[in-house]
Parts: C-alpha cells; sequence; structure tokens
C-alpha cells in the first residue's frame, strides 16, 4: 500500500504543481498512468487540498465488481429490488455527498454502467436500484485508469461521452523510470520502512543495488519497487541492503503472446503474421478454392480459431479490420452458393471454380 | 496514522519531538509550537515515519532558520537537500 508520495523529480512536481491548482476547484479530474504508478495517492492529495477535506473521501474499484452488481453499488438499491435486496442500501454516490467519490480503474466499467454514471456527471441526480425518487447528490467525482480510454473509445468499448465528461482535468502520472531522481530518496524511505517493520536495523545501501534499480525499467512502477525491497529487506541478514540482480531481469515480455515462452511467442508471431498477409492477398476471403491461403489457414478452421484467441489476448488491434470484411464475404459465399438467376460477374476469389 | 507533537523544555532549550506522519495540515500546529517554544529549538525526527512535499519542503525552511534537526531518517535528509539545490 502506498502512503505518501516521495520524491521530487521534475515530472512529479509538474503533477504536484497541478495538483495545487485543481485540487481547491470542484472540477472533475482524470488521473491517468500506468499500474503502480500512486493514481490514487493523487487522488487523496486532492481530496485533502480540497474544501471537501473534511468529508468523506470514498473509493470504488470499478473492475472489482462484477458488472450486475455495479449499479446497485454506485447508486444503492431499494428493499426487493432484486433477489437478495432484503433492505435499503445506500450507493457510493450518497456515501460521498459532500466529498469526493473516486472511481479507480474507471476504464473497466460495464456499458451500462457508463450510461448510469455519465447521468449522474451531467444531472447530479439518480435513482437507487428498483426505486423511483429522485435523488440530487453534491459529490466530486475523480476517475482514474491505467487504459489508453482513447483508444477504448475508438475500439468502441467506452462511451466517448463520458470520456468527455470525465477528462475534463487530466493528470498523467509519472512511470517510475521517468522519475529516476526519486529512486535514492524512495530507496532509502521503504528500507526504512520495511526494516522498521521487520525490526531489523539496516544501515547501508549497497552502491551497486542502487545503480541497478535506477537502470532497471520497473514496468511495476513503485508497487514493484516496494515488493522488491520488502522481500529484500525479509532476507537481509547485515546492515546492508542489496538484492539479487536476477530480480530485476523482466519476467514478461510487453505483448500479451509473452506469457507464453520466448520460442511458442515467435512462432505464434509468425503464423500470424502469415496470415494476415494471406487475408490481405485473398482481399479477407476465407473461403472458395484453395489458391491463396495455405492449407493450414483454411475457412472454418485454424485460422479462424487463430483469429479469435488474438481477439481475447487483446491483440486484435494490430490487426487489420476484417470484421466488415468477412460479413460481406459471407453474404457473397451464400450468393456463390446460390447465384440469382439474373448473371453477375463475380469478384476474384468468389467465383466457384 | 497522524502526527505526534511531543515537546520538552529544560534549561538547554525546547526539544520537539514529531512521531508519526507529518503533512501539509500539520504545518500550522507545528509553526505555533515552534514559535511558543523560545530561542533554541531542536526537532527530533527519530520517529516521524513518513513526510510529504510540503513537510520536506517546511524542514528545509527550519534548518535555514538556524533550528536544528537531529536522528533525522536519512531519506528524509536527502529530500531536504535535493529540495533546497532546486532552490538555489
Amino acid at each position: 500500500m502506498f502512503e505518501e508520495i516521495v520524491g521530487s523529480s521534475a515530472p512529479l512536481r509538474r503533477v504536484l504543481a497541478q495538483v495545487e491548482k485543481v485540487a481547491p476547484t470542484v472540477s472533475t479530474v482524470l488521473i491517468l498512468g500506468e499500474t503502480g504508478t500512486g493514481k490514487e495517492l493523487i487522488a487523496r492529495a486532492i481530496h485533502s487540498r480540497s474544501s471537501a477535506q473534511a468529508r468523506a473521501f470514498i473509493r470504488v474499484n470499478c473492475a472489482a465488481i462484477p458488472p450486475p452488481l455495479v449499479a446497485s453499488e454506485l447508486f444503492g438499491h431499494e428493499r426487493g429490488a432484486f433477489t437478495g435486496a432484503l433492505q435499503r442500501r445506500l450507493g457510493r454516490f450518497e456515501s460521498a455527498d459532500g466529498g469526493t467519490l473516486f472511481l479507480d480503474e474507471v476504464g473497466e466499467l460495464p456499458p451500462e454502467a457508463q450510461v448510469a454514471l455519465l447521468r449522474v456527471l451531467q444531472d447530479r441526480e439518480f435513482e437507487r436500484v428498483g426505486g423511483s425518487h429522485t435523488i440530487s447528490v453534491d459529490v466530486r467525482v475523480l476517475a482514474a485508469t491505467n487504459r489508453d480510454l482513447g483508444a477504448a473509445v475508438a475500439e468502441g468499448t467506452f462511451r466517448q461521452d463520458l470520456f468527455y465528461r470525465l477528462n475534463v482535468f487530466p493528470l498523467r502520472m509519472p512511470a517510475l523510470r521517468e522519475r529516476g531522481d526519486d529512486i535514492p530518496i524512495l530507496v532509502k524511505y521503504l528500507v526504512n520502512r520495511y526494516a522498521e517493520r521487520a525490526g531489523k536495523s539496516i544501515r547501508h545501501i549497497n552502491k551497486r543495488t542502487l545503480d541497478l534499480f535506477q537502470a532497471y525499467d520497473w514496468p511495476g512502477n513503485v508497487r514493484e519497487l516496494q515488493n522488491v525491497i520488502e522481500r529484500a529487506v525479509i532476507l537481509c541478514d547485515g546492515e546492508t541492503f542489496a538484492v539479487d540482480d536476477t530480480w530485476l531481469t523482466p519476467l514478461v515480455a510487453p505483448h500479451s503472446v509473452a506469457t507464453r515462452s520466448p520460442l511458442v511467442a515467435n512462432l505464434v508471431e509468425h503464423e500470424r503474421e502469415a496470415i494476415e498477409h494471406a487475408l490481405r492477398e485473398a482481399e479477407g476471403v476465407i473461403g472458395g478454392p484453395p489458391v491463396l491461403l495455405p492449407s493450414w489457414a483454411y475457412p472454418g478452421k485454424r485460422s479462424n480459431r487463430r483469429s479469435k484467441s488474438w481477439e481475447s489476448s487483446g491483440t486484435a488491434s494490430r490487426r487489420p479490420d476484417l470484421s466488415a470484411r468477412r460479413a460481406e464475404i459471407g453474404a457473397r459465399s451464400a450468393w456463390a452458393r446460390d447465384p440469382p438467376e439474373t448473371p453477375m460477374v463475380p469478384r476474384r476469389g468468389f467465383s466457384k471454380r | 496514522m497522524t502526527l505526534r507533537i511531543e515537546s520538552v523544555s529544560d534549561e538547554h532549550g525546547t526539544t520537539i519531538r514529531l512521531i508519526g506522519r507529518m503533512q501539509a495540515q500539520h504545518l500550522e500546529e507545528l509553526k505555533a509550537q515552534i514559535g511558543a517554544s523560545g530561542a533554541r529549538v531542536v526537532l527530533d525526527l527519530e520517529e516521524l515515519s513518513l513526510v510529504d512535499i510540503d513537510a520536506v519542503r517546511f524542514l528545509g525552511t527550519c534548518q535555514a532558520g538556524g533550528i536544528s534537526i537531529v536522528q533525522c531518517p536519512s531519506y528524509i535528509k536527502d529530500w531536504i537537500a535535493k529540495e533546497r539545490g532546486r532552490d538555489t
């Protein structure tokens, strides 16, 4: 758990300067940044510098609520609204009335909850699930995400109007690798904290370890640094803090296929490129004569299965958009199987040979 | 966790022990305590577990103003030095 924003590097100071300016206002703030950069700390810093500092700060992790329960969680429900709703329950918006509501992982909200949230942001009012009484609230909304919401809007998974409502004052938390100057102070602070907790006395920090920390990329950011230090403190027997070099070797490659071994990942990547190339050559045709696609990429078999696998692994955005093309192909294939009476000249790749 | 301020005075002056976590909202109270403590003030930070950037700047100002800081955790010492380096 993060406890405070420690450091004074230029990127961090820029963010803190923005925090100072936006905190006293009532504007909605969208906090962006990679996982583990401390977005919640920034939200808390804004709340504690606002006029609502004495009121509630309510955090909701949008990714942790099952989609059917999001509305009930945010807006509350009336007794009997659904099976198991044995009594009236206040939602997070009502609980945060007069204070701040922090919507963490807002990019994970399901579509129906996005609509409801949009309405609250616009009108500052809502109804509890199963209720007919409209409730007005005075809540400042802070939202955070590690997703590229612009891309999510383009993909159609996040509402554009909600994005604009949230993106009033965007703040981007720098990744730890952008704040290398802060690493020595952070390391000393964290070593002190964990050593104290473990009842150890660690007085020195190995120079090589510090160099290693500053050279490392920290994909998990401060959270990863915390974990590495906690582990090292537990294992530390003397008064000098040091880590094993192997701990800082990246375990996962940046792409999603990297959860497999490198060899398998390469094969999958090559296979994908070959299939995509073949599909482009065939103008997206995956049925018809076997002239363009290799045998392993035949219709309805492996290529389709692979395509689905890319979609589910989140790499679909790297592929050409073939869905509309496939729909067209389906229609043309139907035509090819059962041609109309009026003769037509089919395009290349659609004729039956 | 919040900040506890303990003040001990003797013929040599006043030692103010800061315990816990010091943030911007504690600074007014601390300034008042320092102001009421007379000429020779020492800030003992041995049990100060956490500070924010406002607290660091304040401690730097205290040092520059002649207030002694003792038992300062090393990360706070470094941070004060860094902040001072930026100001100059």
